[in-house]
């Protein structure tokens, strides 16, 4: 039998899909779950490239 | 809404996803998948401040962005996704860990009214529509800006240039221009300065945000290529923000740095590869140096992004496909091959 194809790569699980949710029910979210999607994200020692990407300014043309 | 409790679902970006980026041509569910995951995020950075925001002003402003979103929950989730509640989120956050004690409330106000800002400008050409905002204001203007003179913003000077860049992307930049008009573009005006290049500039707290000076009316094509380069930031610190393409545990910066222009460099080189053969005649000669350029600088960018193990799967898979999308551009000759080079191209050529 063929092995199933995996559409899925490395993702990262700490980011849940919070965009069908209310701010009420949001409300409702354990802090460990709300903080555990973002501490990747606000980490300001740039754990990650987005910090830097945050800042990113450049000029037009090179 | 849903219902919470209960695990949410992550915001996922499948290989599909991460190919068609490495190509530079994002299919709509991938732009889907990243405005998603902006929300996501914003929708977590909000609630994360309003747990820390205790005075009985700010609960009655949240209670009144709650209830405008019951009203009307299309209207908000628009506004909740916007780079300016990206911008005034990501800045509230960095004031209060700086110290300060008390979050601006202005821009809460806002979206309990319902208020949006700027104004939006409808181009059309060779079939495309693209629809940005121009927003001059705060808090997009601070957070992308405020190493620039601001611009007013006045439509009226911006709407003529920018139509004729959109031109431009829609008659030889096609994938080019429909992954701009799939984004939720906010053209922040900052003023150009008196020496120097024009600035840009993009911010993954904003997702969809572009400060740019005013266009060129003459030099349609600097504007294009401003765009094109921008979205690629746009892009990758969106994708950055739901799947991490560099590594957390390795020293983020050379490799971060490498990927993003390298990159950004492959759209401006596929940008330049077009403008050498079906750009204004006497203009060719000049894309042709900038595309020679351009596709040698993305290739050594992506090739340091990839040469060491600091990126992840993900981050490997976008940088390996950009490179391979550029690899037989390195064999062209870089210069207008003649007789070929008259006509038009509807199509980006790969």
């Amino acid at each position: 039998m063929a092995a199933a194809r995996t559409e899925t790569t490395s993702v990262h699980p700490d980011l849940p899909d919070l965009s069908r949710h209310s701010l009420r029910e949001l409300a409702e979210l354990p802090d460990e779950t709300l903080l555990g999607s973002l501490v990747r994200l606000l980490d300001p020692d740039g754990g990650t490239a987005n910090r830097r990407w945050a800042a990113d300014r450049e000029p037009a043309c090179r | 809404m849903n219902g919470l409790p209960g695990p949410a679902r992550p915001v996922t970006l499948v290989r599909n996803d991460l190919l068609a980026l490495g190509r530079g041509v994002p299919a709509r569910r991938t732009l889907r998948v990243l405005r998603t995951g902006a929300l996501s995020r914003q929708l977590a950075m909000l609630e994360l401040l309003r747990r820390g925001a205790a005075d009985p002003e700010a609960a009655a402003a949240w209670r009144a962005v709650a209830d405008a979103q019951e009203r009307e929950p299309v209207r908000l989730a628009q506004l909740l996704a916007s780079a300016r509640t990206g911008a005034w989120a990501a800045d509230t956050i960095a004031a209060l860990r700086a110290g300060g004690d008390r979050v601006d409330l202005s821009h809460l106000h806002d979206l309990g009214r319902g208020r949006e800002h700027g104004t939006v400008l409808r181009l059309a050409a060779a079939g495309l529509r693209w629809e940005p905002a121009l927003d001059p204001g705060e808090p997009l203007r601070r957070h992308l800006g405020a190493h620039h003179r601001p611009d007013d913003g006045e439509p009226s000077r911006w709407e003529r240039p920018l139509a004729a860049a959109w031109r431009l992307l829609a008659a030889r930049h096609r994938d080019a221009a429909r992954t701009l008009a799939g984004l939720p573009i906010v053209l922040v005006p900052v003023a150009a300065p008196a020496h120097g290049p024009e600035p840009t500039a993009t911010s993954s707290w904003a997702f969809g945000a572009v400060a740019l000076s005013p266009p060129d009316p003459d030099r349609p094509a600097a504007a294009a290529l401003a765009l094109v380069r921008a979205v690629q930031h746009v892009l990758l610190g969106a994708a950055e923000d739901v799947t991490a393409l560099v590594s957390p545990g390795a020293p983020p910066a050379p490799a971060a740095d490498a990927l993003r222009h390298g990159y950004a460099d492959a759209a401006v080189a596929g940008f330049w590869r077009i403008e050498r053969l079906y750009g204004p005649p006497d203009q060719r000669a000049a894309a042709a140096d900038a595309f020679a350029r351009h596709r040698a600088s993305a290739a050594a960018a992506l090739s340091a992004a990839l040469s060491g193990d600091a990126l992840t799967p993900a981050g490997r898979l976008v940088a390996e496909t950009a490179r391979a999308r550029i690899a037989p551009w390195l064999a062209e000759a870089p210069g207008p091959p003649g007789p070929r080079a008259s006509g038009r191209c509807d199509a980006q050529a790969r």
